[in-house]
């Protein structure tokens, strides 16, 4: 009568499940509304005379036309910037730092683990979720910038100035929308150290607001030491560093060298955060 | 099917759980009693792998549940504490979400346990609109879906009303006699516990104070009730025996009545009846387990320092 299947068969259900109770949460929704209604501010921002101005100096000082490349594409990657900096990190800590010790807070986690489940294999799948609800959370954010860029400011050229990662590049439509969808890309890949983050503090034994409050603490320390000049010389060693390289694919010739060996040093925190967590609650009591 | 050896538990320091040895066959129904922080749930976080043991070990079936926790609890199904559930979801994704977990379960199962807590009708509904009782109910679905072999139950019918009590008592003792499941049941409702199970234990501050039947245990010198239709004959003959005490309960000519041990209660009913004292009701009182539970706990806090 029963189907022999070991926990391992069921991964991909159970992961299909975790992203379940991530999107079907209201305020998953409320918060994906927070963005777009976040966009449009900046968007209504950027319209301003001042903004507008800096934007037209910038580009016909080097002898740009303003009209073509003060486009939707544009105003939507200014966008995706700002709002994955201000929100995004504070989406992702605030998921991710709920995504275990709020099911251990609510009293769902004691009921799964009445039955026998591994709990190393219950992390990686809840961690599993926190990066694809990263790379939604990051797609959604890109697509709809685009979206309300260009009903805003319409097709054109693509112009990205980054002074921190030390950008400036000019591209037409067609490749301007294919770098910035690498671009989008490379921001969730390098936005999952977040959720990584967030999710080894949800493993202890700490309530969920303490777990997304100590990681944006670290992320926002981290970027504001790796801006200080004192710092300069050990830029390696900061997370953002490493996160800044998603601008890079805006550079004429992508310095793949470089992107990848942050892309590693970041993959190393990842699987440094879920080692140690697994380590963590595997060791942990569970009584209320 | 349930073996605690030398299990034992602090927390921060404080002993939580002395060593406890308890042994539950096959088939019982098993009521474990305590007040809050006796160490019910120490007990059972135990049993179930929830918490790690300071010493001892626990066995389910026969498997160590410390060493092989996959093997040992894949046939239990346990309501271990407020049953908790995703409020947003359905009941069924809910049920389908915790079954997932450890084992592929086939649909039919999953009716049949549906339609076994009677929820059929609102489970497609979200857990946020259903009443205590029906996520109570809802637990022990979640509980059967493994099949299980043994069933724990920490305080199935916390915040049940009178009829829901009743069903889930129902329930527990059929799945008892038609499944032949192991029960380990916990609650603080004696009148539950003395309806639904064959033996109990009785912890008090981690230490297991008494195991059996409180049935068995009161057999012998037992108070027997008293009835008389001549009731100034009846004291008579009550006033005249030694050893003996009677204490006035319920109506005039009713007694309680303890005989010294060695007057046998025959003998004094035949003492009424040639007394005249037209005897209709002469019984061993039975004792109420909320009585003999607070006598063991009148015991111990006695013997202990």
């Amino acid at each position: 009568m029963r189907m022999s299947a070991g926990p391992l068969a069921l991964f991909p259900r159970q992961v299909g499940h975790e992203l379940t109770k991530l999107f079907a949460r209201p305020r998953t929704h409320i918060g994906f509304g927070m963005f777009l209604l976040f966009e449009i501010l900046i968007l209504s921002l950027l319209q301003l005379p001042k903004p507008k101005a800096s934007y037209q100096r910038m580009l016909e000082a080097n002898g740009y036309l303003f009209e073509h490349y003060f486009s939707g594409l544009t105003l939507a990657v200014v966008i995706v910037t700002s709002a994955a900096f201000l929100l995004g990190a504070l989406f992702l800590a605030l998921v991710s730092g709920d995504i275990v010790a709020k099911e251990v807070e609510d009293g769902t986690m004691r009921m799964i683990l009445n039955r026998p489940v591994p709990r190393a294999q219950l992390l990686v799948v809840k961690w599993l979720s926190c990066v694809v609800y990263t790379f939604a959370l990051l797609f959604f954010i890109g697509g709809t910038s685009l979206a309300v860029g260009l009903i805003f400011q319409g097709w054109g050229g693509l112009f990205v100035y980054s002074p921190l990662a030390g950008v400036f590049a000019i591209y037409e439509g067609g490749e301007g929308l294919a770098r910035m969808g690498l671009a989008v890309f490379w921001l969730a890949l390098v936005s999952c150290v977040i959720s990584s983050i967030g999710f080894f503090f949800s493993c202890l034994p700490v309530k969920p607001a303490a777990a997304s409050i100590v990681t944006l603490a670290i992320i926002f320390a981290d970027f504001v030491m790796s801006n200080l000049p004192q710092f300069a010389d050990h830029q390696v060693w900061f997370l953002s560093y490493h996160m800044r390289t998603w601008v890079l694919v805006f550079e004429p010739l992508i310095p793949w060298a470089g992107i990848l060996e942050s892309l590693l040093w970041l993959g190393a925190v990842n699987a440094t955060c879920l080692f140690l967590g697994i380590l963590i609650f595997s060791q942990r009591d569970f009584k209320s | 099917m349930i073996e605690l050896r030398d299990l034992k538990k602090s927390f921060g320091g404080r002993p939580a759980l002395h060593p406890l040895n308890l042994g539950v066959p096959r088939g019982e129904i098993f009521g474990l009693l305590g007040h809050n922080g006796a160490g019910k749930s120490t007990a059972i976080g135990l049993l179930l792998g929830h918490l790690a043991p300071d010493g001892g070990g626990a066995w389910i079936n026969g498997i160590h549940v410390q060493t092989d926790r996959f093997a040992a609890i894949r046939r239990t199904g346990a309501i271990f504490e407020t049953p908790a559930f995703y409020p947003y979801l359905s009941g069924y994704r809910n049920l389908r979400i915790f079954a997932d977990y450890s084992e592929r379960v086939p649909l039919a199962k999953f009716e049949e346990a549906i339609t076994l807590v009677g929820l059929d009708q609102r489970i497609g509904d979200k857990v946020k609109t259903y009443s205590h009782g029906m996520r109570q109910r809802l637990a022990l679905a979640q509980a059967l879906l493994p099949e299980p072999e043994l069933l724990i139950l920490d305080e199935p019918s916390d915040g049940l009303d009178p009829e829901g009590i009743h069903e889930m008592r129902v329930t527990i003792q059929r799945l008892n006699r038609e499944k032949g499941m192991t029960i380990l049941f916990a609650s603080h409702l004696l009148s539950e516990v003395e309806q639904i199970c064959h033996r109990i234990g009785i912890l008090f501050a981690g230490n297991l104070i008494f195991c059996g039947s409180w049935r068995g245990d009161n057999g012998r010198g037992r108070p027997h009730r008293l009835r008389a239709g001549k009731p100034a004959r009846a004291e008579t003959v009550l006033r005249g025996r030694p050893g003996l005490s009677a204490e006035p309960v319920g109506g005039p000519g009713e007694w309680l009545v303890s005989p010294a041990p060695d007057d046998p209660p025959a003998r004094l009913l035949a003492d009424l009846a040639a007394a005249g004292a037209e005897v209709d009701w002469f019984a061993p009182e039975e004792p109420s387990l909320e009585a003999f539970y607070l006598e063991k706990l009148r015991d111990w806090r006695r013997r202990s320092p």
